[in-house]
């Protein structure tokens, strides 16, 4: 009997215990489906894509990633809008904007446009947004953080007022999405401008608005039916943003028809995804260089002679045909050619192993040791460091190769005594500021902070760099320009290796899709893509 | 038996505060810098202070832990830096997921070990014994992530047979929750249709836990009753004319058990930790693809919770396992 008791008594904790753990998980509050044992993939009119992590936020203040992006962005408009594949700019929710200097924006608002909750876009919304996204440190705030006013000049005029020059602005506009004010006041909590309820909630005048999630799984948008934008028969209903973090599993759920976009890099992957018939595979030059920087505070690389020696003994050629299957182009400097700034006049990188042995001749370095730090989980890093390794040792120099976490590479360039003789960057454009794209890199005021991670601080880089933001004539900015790309490559600030090519791939069945060179790649304006008959 | 629990549970929070404290001084170690995590790649130093300062990352290490051990009495493990949200909420939220994935994995595999273990050694060096041994040595030495890679595309992108992924079907919402388990909460609310479309999401992770984790749990099984079936009151039994089933089944299965059981606690933790890679290939949105994502992205708070919660969950697994002894062996007192 005792013994009975003991056992029941065993048994009825051990069953407390596990549904005392189970309990402990409960299902996420989420935004409810409108028919519920419906699978939406079902519907001929559902895209779907795949991403690799859950987006932390739909906020428009703050995004980190291409996936946080892709939502953001089309639940969101900006001011003006990116044209696709191209780095220029186009009217958006401003029918018109005016340039008077290069520290003053007006813009004349677009009428009859909504946002998701019914109330009209107005001149206030817009500095709503504006000073929402400056209230906050957050990913975005780099983009406005030299506005010194934001007006509303009249009901449908808005007037950007910056602190300092900066002809490029317009490009920063592009990225900054504009929120309903009355929506956002209506879920505010304890004045954090509605931060809490818009990371799974959206309300802009987007084509597209969040309409449902599952935590870690998938997320929905539903078309905005009163877009302003209008609406075609042909075009897509639904987007399904599917969370598969497997890159292999994309693959194979691409394959199968499942999902109709990636967005992983599938380089690696090409012959299987060209095989397939379902499958249109694009590629476009992109607006991205992978570098090393050179520490040009510590030796040896704070002598000229030793990095340009460097620069002539890479094998650009290798790099391209063994790390990118010929899916790249050899750089001519740092910018890349798609950028419409780019100074055509600049010769593309070349090995010369014979001139680089005389160039570390003349420098006196002698044979040394260097050593170039990697970001994790990038392998196209490594091969490329390991085919400059072999070239360094025939001109005397040992390569050593390290790889860490992305945010200890960060930490330890905060100084030149920290930071080891190289550094790998993949740096893509954000946006299509081509003066942005040198300042942050090569600019002296970025020296110690990301990107400036050579160190470099050159007065004559810098002076061109600011005339170049401070003028609104074009012709005025390419000659500025064409002077900073010049001092860039006589002065080796870093080893230019690649600029690879973007190569993406989408079920054939939607036509209209472009590759868009910003917004750190894979980016998709659903709106403009349609189903094909 | 209600000493033993109450010393086991004493013991449970010294060792919450230990691992707190661990985890806590060693995240604040690393060389990287969560105020930078959190302002983003881009943001000046100016910014970065700013955002450490918002987050309490400026101030002494020991006083951010008094303040952590403070919330955490309130079941408060603070917020995400990433996502802003409460830990407690995010990890619950995955929880119940990674719980599912390792129960459903332990209690098959280890109902699976048992018998072809037995099989294995009532049926000792014919075929089927080669077999099963075959088998066990092949789990062992088969990763289970690589595994799941394997049945995934012969399942799923060949056969077309099984889901790629996933709780569910997309858009398809879960039952309501009592225990956060939906292969559970559908059978408890007689919801059949969840609960198949549930179990099929189920098969692929879990049989890759399952093969991965098997073997030798069912060879250690076949060694320990084999060595019972050897000893004395075996012989006794079986001279007094009882038939062989409850020989085995009612006399040397269940003192073979015990050291199973034991091994079964150990590889629990295993599992737990294990699922990481399984969740990553299967999309399953649990804790070990979640503490993953929050070490790359230094969300300190977060990394600290997962580890306090899956050293819970061990502890309490293991607390289980030393209950079960009582099912199995009388002799057993927990004192």
């Amino acid at each position: 009997m005792k013994k009975n008791f003991r056992r029941m008594l065993a048994v009825c904790i051990i069953l407390a215990m596990i549904f005392a753990l189970s309990a402990c998980g409960k299902s996420e509050d989420k935004k409810e489906e409108t028919d519920k044992n419906v699978s939406i993939s079902e519907e001929d009119k559902t895209f779907s894509v795949a991403l690799g992590v859950m987006p932390a936020d739909f906020d428009p203040t703050n995004l980190v990633g291409a996936g946080d992006m892709n939502a953001s962005r089309t639940c969101y408009e900006p001011l003006v809008e990116e044209i696709r594949g191209t780095t220029e700019l186009q009217p958006w929710l401003a029918e018109s904007y005016e340039v008077p200097n290069a520290k003053t924006y007006i813009f004349k608002l677009r009428e009859g446009v909504k946002f998701a909750d019914g109330t009209d876009l107005n001149a206030e919304a817009v500095v709503y947004s504006y000073e929402r996204t400056m209230a906050f440190v957050n990913p975005v705030s780099t983009l406005v953080q030299e506005i010194e006013s934001v007006e509303a000049t009249d009901d449908m005029t808005v007037t950007i007022k910056l602190k300092s020059d900066n002809s490029g602005f317009l490009y920063n506009v592009a990225k900054v999405g504009i929120i309903s004010p009355t929506w956002c006041k209506e879920n505010e909590k304890d004045g954090d401008w509605a931060q809490d309820y818009c990371t799974r909630n959206s309300c802009g005048t987007g084509a597209y608005q969040i309409s449902g999630y599952e935590e870690d799984q998938y997320y929905t948008m539903e078309k905005f039916e009163d877009y302003w934008g209008g609406w075609k028969d042909n075009q897509i209903d639904t987007i399904q943003t599917l969370i598969v973090k497997d890159n292999a599993t994309q693959i194979q759920m691409l394959n199968s028809g499942e999902v109709d976009k990636l967005q992983i890099p599938i380089t690696e992957n090409l012959d299987i995804l060209e095989a397939n018939e379902k499958i249109d595979v694009l590629t476009e030059q992109s607006l991205q260089t992978n570098i090393f920087t050179f520490n040009t505070q510590k030796a040896p690389f704070d002598n000229l002679l030793v990095r340009q020696a460097v620069t002539l003994a890479m094998d650009y050629e290798g790099v391209k045909d063994n790390v990118y299957n010929g899916k790249a182009t050899v750089p001519s400097g740092f910018m890349p050619a798609k950028f419409t700034d780019h100074d055509n006049s600049i010769p593309q990188q070349e090995q010369n192993l014979e001139k680089a042995k005389e160039l570390m001749k003349q420098s006196g370095a002698g044979e040394c040791t260097v050593s170039v730090h990697l970001c994790e989980g990038s392998d196209d890093q490594v091969q490329m460091a390991q085919i400059l390794q072999a070239n360094l040792a025939e001109i005397g120099i040992t390569l050593e190769i390290k790889v860490m976490p992305w945010l200890s590479l960060v930490e330890e360039n905060a100084s030149p005594d920290t930071a080891p003789e190289m550094s790998a960057l993949n740096m893509g454009a954000f946006t299509g500021d081509s003066v942005f794209f040198l300042k942050q890199n090569f600019h002296s005021m970025y020296s110690g902070q990301p990107y400036n991670w050579s160190f470099y601080e050159n007065p004559d880089f810098d002076e061109a760099i600011d005339k170049a933001a401070a003028t609104v004539d074009e012709a005025e900015k390419q000659e500025y320009l064409n002077t900073a790309q010049k001092i860039l490559v006589d002065n080796c600030a870093a080893l230019y290796i690649i600029s690879p090519d973007s190569v993406e791939a989408i079920n054939n069945k939607y036509q209209g899709f472009k590759i868009h060179p910003l917004d750190y790649y894979y980016s998709i304006r659903f709106y403009q893509l349609t189903i094909a008959e | 038996m209600a000493k033993f629990l109450a010393k086991r549970f004493l013991s449970l929070i010294f060792v919450v505060i230990g691992i707190t404290l661990i985890v806590f001084f060693a995240t604040h170690c690393l060389p990287a810098d969560p105020a930078r995590a959190a302002a983003g790649p881009s943001a000046s130093k100016e910014q970065v202070e700013e955002k450490r300062a918002e987050l309490g990352l400026d101030k002494p290490v020991y006083e951010q832990y008094i303040s952590y051990m403070k919330g955490l009495l309130h079941f408060d493990m603070g917020k995400s830096y990433k996502s802003k949200q409460p830990v407690t909420k995010e990890i619950s939220t995955r929880l119940a997921a990674t719980m599912e994935l390792t129960i459903s994995s332990l209690v098959i595999f280890f109902i699976l070990a048992l018998l072809l273990g037995s099989i294995a050694a009532l049926k000792r060096n014919k075929l089927v014994d080669h077999m099963i041994r075959f088998f066990s040595v092949a789990s062992m030495a088969v990763p289970p992530y690589w595994l799941a890679l394997i049945l995934q595309y012969v399942f799923y992108f060949k056969a077309s047979l099984m889901p790629a992924g996933y709780r569910l079907p997309v858009g398809v919402a879960g039952p309501d929750t009592i225990t956060g388990f939906y292969l559970l909460d559908s059978a408890l609310q007689g919801n059949w249709e969840l609960f198949f479309l549930s179990g099929k999401h189920l098969v692929l992770p879990v049989l890759s836990l399952v093969i991965g984790y098997c073997g030798i749990t069912t060879r250690m099984m076949r060694t320990q009753l084999l060595q019972e079936l050897r000893q004395d009151y075996i012989r006794t039994a079986r001279s007094k004319g009882l038939l062989e089933r409850p020989v085995i089944l009612r006399h040397a299965m269940k003192n073979a058990i015990s050291p199973i059981l034991t091994m079964l606690g150990m590889q629990a933790g295993g599992m737990i930790g294990g699922t990481v890679l399984i969740e990553k290939i299967f999309s399953w949105p649990g804790l070990g693809s979640y503490a993953l994502e929050s070490i790359l992205s230094m969300d300190l708070l977060v990394i600290a919770g997962i580890t306090m919660v899956m050293a819970i969950i061990f502890i309490l697994i293991n607390l289980i396992v030393d209950i079960s002894y009582i099912l199995i062996d009388p002799r057993v007192r927990l004192s």
